[in-house]
């Protein structure tokens, strides 16, 4: 994934100020930064929730802002909220996500995420009667749904308990061995911490690059 | 070439117009059932639009007191203004699922078209409307003494329900992240959907008046090419709203 000169302002404020931002193929990237950033804006736009207002995105080749929907095909994303229909199971929820990406044999994938997220045993729960940590695992679950090249993850390990940080540290190893790429943003939490590739830091939208291993 | 990856059908060997439009119904027939599925576990939309219609319609049964002449002259307009409003109502309700958890995100974030999404939440939309107009023009017949279960009348209430359901989910998804939205989604709403209302109006009272097929046709054509150029505007704003 490539941002170019990415800019993002909500009226006089400017939320993103030029950003340039490389993610490799089977890297594992982190921006860190504290509360109100930039760096939830930036990853809503790198998953195209949020258009910039300058600049250029492009992911896998694909020009993100002129084709939006093929390049979605390439990310799976974990946001703040949980993003998921309360008054359907979390089955169902999967499921949806499964068809919208046109995946062939939409429950046996749907299957096969639960089972990675341990999610087997509450797959026919409405999503309104689970706590904010299973939440975090049906969304994290939908994100690797379609297997996508590159995961979005804005601060996963917020309501995460142990074990479950655990399944999202393997799936973030998974993803980079595979040649898949991760971009984490985060406010600084040990999770970051796990050898990352190449660490960001943004300060009031300006981007700054850290380290790299 | 990215396209092609998780499809579930060879594009070497189909056709790709009918493996397109193929994936396409599925998606628009997964989001339409999304909707019923929301709806039929929580009945707020449909409940919402009768029971607001059916009081609104009381109220002026009990005020008007209709006879044959007063229920053919006020009759069209009450049933019309109690189907706008409870329709409203309708629709503020049937976004509160998609902001609740930012659930609408799920959608933004599928590799689908923003249009798909459009047609998938307007055919729900559709569906309870419809639904609605039906139980809401048993409670008029009854309440007023009128016949409305004619071919002109239902013909017109359908492509009323097509206009209400399209412009209703584009306003709907502008007004999301609004805090006044109960306040703006009328606003918006009502004065778009007036030369539908004027129709749908027209049509009722004169088929309930006696008038034939032809004195109506002017006015189901109006109708059409509405739901022509709203559906159409809609469709293609509606990728601009959601984002934001």
């Amino acid at each position: 994934m490539e941002l170019n000169a990415v800019t993002k302002r909500f009226g006089a404020a400017t939320v993103l100020d030029k950003v340039d931002l490389a993610v490799a193929a089977g890297s594992f990237t982190v921006i860190r930064g504290a509360n109100g950033s930039g760096k939830s804006t930036l990853l809503r736009i790198a998953a195209t929730l949020t258009s910039p207002t300058e600049g250029q995105i492009s992911i896998n080749g694909v020009d993100a802002l002129r084709h939006s929907a093929d390049a979605r095909r390439e990310i799976g994303a974990v946001m703040h909220s949980p993003m998921l229909y309360s008054d359907l199971t979390i089955r169902e929820n999967l499921a949806l996500f499964a068809t919208l990406c046109q995946l062939e044999n939409p429950q046996d994938r749907v299957e096969a995420v639960a089972s990675r997220l341990r999610l087997e045993a509450r797959l026919n729960e409405r999503v309104r009667g689970l706590s904010h940590g299973y939440r975090k695992r049906v969304a994290i679950a939908r994100s690797i749904i379609h297997t996508p090249n590159l995961l979005l993850l804005d601060e996963p390990e917020t309501g995460l308990d142990e074990s479950s940080l655990e399944v999202m540290l393997q799936i973030v190893e998974e993803w980079r061995s595979r040649g898949r790429s991760v971009l984490m943003a985060t406010h600084g939490s040990d999770f970051a911490t796990r050898a990352p590739d190449a660490v960001y830091t943004i300060t009031a939208g300006r981007l700054e690059h850290f380290e790299s291993s | 070439m990215l396209c092609t990856r998780l499809l579930p059908v060879d594009w070497n060997t189909s056709n790709p117009v009918d493996v397109r439009l193929t994936a396409s119904l599925s998606i628009i027939w997964a989001l339409t059932l999304k909707e019923l599925r929301i709806e039929s576990r929580n009945r707020d939309v449909a409940v919402a639009i009768v029971m607001f219609a059916s009081l609104v319609i009381a109220i002026f049964a009990i005020a008007i007191e209709p006879n044959a002449l007063t229920a053919l002259e006020t009759g069209p307009g009450v049933l019309w203004a109690a189907i706008t409003f409870a329709g409203v109502v309708g629709m503020t309700r049937a976004t509160s699922h998609e902001l609740e958890n930012d659930a609408v995100g799920a959608l933004m974030l599928a590799p689908v078209s923003r249009d798909l999404v459009f047609i998938g939440k307007s055919l729900g939309s559709f569906v309870f409307l419809t639904i609605a107009m039906l139980i809401v023009f048993v409670v008029f017949t009854f309440m007023f003494n009128l016949s409305i279960f004619r071919a002109e009348i239902l013909l017109v209430a359908l492509l009323a329900a097509i206009g209400f359901a399209s412009v209703g989910t584009l306003f709907s998804s502008l007004t999301f992240r609004v805090r006044a939205r109960e306040v703006l989604l009328p606003m918006l709403f009502l004065p778009t959907v007036a030369p539908l209302l004027f129709s749908a109006i027209r049509v009722t009272s004169g088929s309930v008046a006696g008038e034939t097929w032809s004195a109506s046709l002017p006015w189901i054509q109006l109708a059409v090419v509405y739901d022509v150029v709203f559906v159409t505007a809609s469709a293609l704003l509606f990728g601009y709203v959601l984002d934001d």
